[in-house]
């Protein structure tokens, strides 16, 4: 990975960050191409800190960071064009899943409208694989218990012969062991 | 195509700038009015409009009712009798605005979208100003025009011109000091009960001491610590009624201007999606 790599996502130079007379961050000159790149490191590396830095959530102490060519402190509208989950997100009681993702790409400037439609084909989707599972469920029940050799072929009675041999070998074995043990 | 084959898409479409607040708006009244709750809360703050709303009608229509006739004290007192509301709807909405967000962690989802820290907290603030000018400018400007309707003219309303601006004034001072200052203190806590007892507890102490000076001081010089009597007092003197207190009304002004303003302070230092601890 280059320092300062022209197509970088994310570009940092120099960045350190210090909440106080602790260090968060010491200096960083680092260059994210796109892709998918995990952040490793121990407890205190500044890992959380450098996300916050990346996703403009703090402000550098020195140095400067970039998200996709444009600088992210100060800057809400590259927010547009990049998506964040912070760790330890709790759920509101008074808010629908539907009603929070709403105004979640409400925000995002997406309209009303918009959302509308990207819910309607998102839960169509949804309740077509729940339609196939339930089917596939109700298949399986029908025959699988029932019928599961002319379901499933030879290959579910050779299954079920096989268990029951390794289930008779162990039997006996046991039972060796118990006469060996009797002598 | 087949659902395997529909992975992560970029959206393409368009997008709306600068209606950030606008969403924050729309999204806390949409949950406001789905609580039960909140709609009778609402439905009960209106109880003293349908009372005045009679009053006003006995006295265009009947003569013997005419002790009733309105005024400019009968708006400046309708006010006061929407404080109980204003009150129970700050507690019931303000408290929880901040203190949900910072408990839930959402401050930081919030703030890592196209949305500056102004936006969120005017967006916030919206959803309660809304409300509560639902319950004090609304019914008293409806007042005022059902007082023409029932009267057939404008005799009233030439003598009182000045009620217009005055009940929007008092209004907007009203709405906007108990909504800075309870968002204030939501951003203090993550516990929204603790909010709603300490601005309970900061109105009723501060009311209480101005009680006790007036009590010992045999006047009420000393009216100014209590937030509300700030209140009452501008009330009085932006509706032309003898003032209640003492104090001169330009020093009530400044501390409700500087309730809002340490407000305000409070928030910008509260309002972020880091908490940092030095």
């Amino acid at each position: 990975m280059s320092a300062t790599g022209v197509d970088a996502v994310v570009s940092s130079e120099h960045l350190s960050k210090w909440y106080g007379q602790v260090i968060g961050l010491n200096d960083v000159t680092v260059a994210v191409p796109s892709g998918i790149t995990g952040l490793l490191g121990p407890n205190g590396a500044g890992k959380s800190t450098f996300m916050k830095l990346i996703t403009g959530q703090l402000k550098p102490s020195k140095g400067g960071v970039t998200v996709l060519g444009e600088p992210i402190w100060g800057n809400p509208s590259a927010y547009f064009r990049i998506g964040f989950c912070p760790e330890q997100d709790r759920f509101y009681e008074r808010m629908t899943g539907r009603e929070w993702v709403t105004a979640l790409v409400g925000l995002n400037g997406i309209t009303d409208a918009t959302t509308a439609t990207a819910y309607s084909v998102a839960q169509q989707l949804v309740t077509t694989a729940w339609n196939i599972l339930l089917a596939i469920v109700l298949v399986v029940w029908a025959f699988g218990w029932s019928g599961g050799k002319q379901l499933v072929g030879d290959s579910y009675a050779e299954a079920k012969q096989k268990a029951a041999e390794q289930q008779a070998a162990r039997k006996e074995k046991k039972e060796a062991k118990r006469r060996a043990k009797t002598a | 195509m087949p659902i395997h084959d529909q992975g992560y898409r970029r959206y393409g479409g368009s997008r709306a700038g600068g209606r950030a607040w606008w969403v924050m708006f729309t999204t806390g009244v949409r949950t406001m009015l789905g609580n039960r709750r909140w709609i009778v809360l609402l439905v009960v703050s209106w109880i003293p409009f349908v009372v005045r709303a009679v009053q006003f009608y006995l006295a265009a229509n009947f003569s013997q009712a005419q002790i009733v006739a309105p005024s400019a004290a009968t708006f400046r007192d309708f006010f006061g009798q929407q404080d109980l509301f204003v009150f129970l709807m700050t507690i019931t909405l303000g408290a929880s605005a901040i203190a949900q967000d910072r408990r839930a962690n959402a401050l930081q989802i919030y703030l890592s979208k196209p949305l500056t820290r102004l936006e969120y907290i005017v967006g916030k603030l919206s959803v309660l100003i809304a409300f509560l000018l639902f319950v004090t400018w609304v019914p008293a400007m409806l007042l005022l025009v059902l007082q023409v309707l029932f009267a057939g003219n404008f005799t009233f309303l030439k003598a009182n011109a000045y009620l217009f601006p005055a009940i929007t004034l008092f209004a907007s001072i009203e709405v906007l000091m108990v909504s800075m200052c309870m968002l204030a203190l939501s951003s203090l806590s993550t516990n929204s009960r603790f909010v709603g007892i300490l601005y309970t507890a900061l109105i009723f102490f501060s009311k209480a001491l101005a009680g006790v000076l007036f009590a010992v001081t045999r006047g009420s010089s000393f009216s100014w610590i209590s937030f509300g009597n700030n209140l009452a007092l501008l009330g009085d003197v932006i509706f032309r009624v003898p003032p209640q207190f003492e104090t001169p009304w330009p020093v009530s002004l400044a501390i409700v201007l500087g309730l809002i303003g340490l407000s305000a302070v409070i928030l910008e230092r509260r309002v972020r999606g880091v908490e940092i601890v030095a």
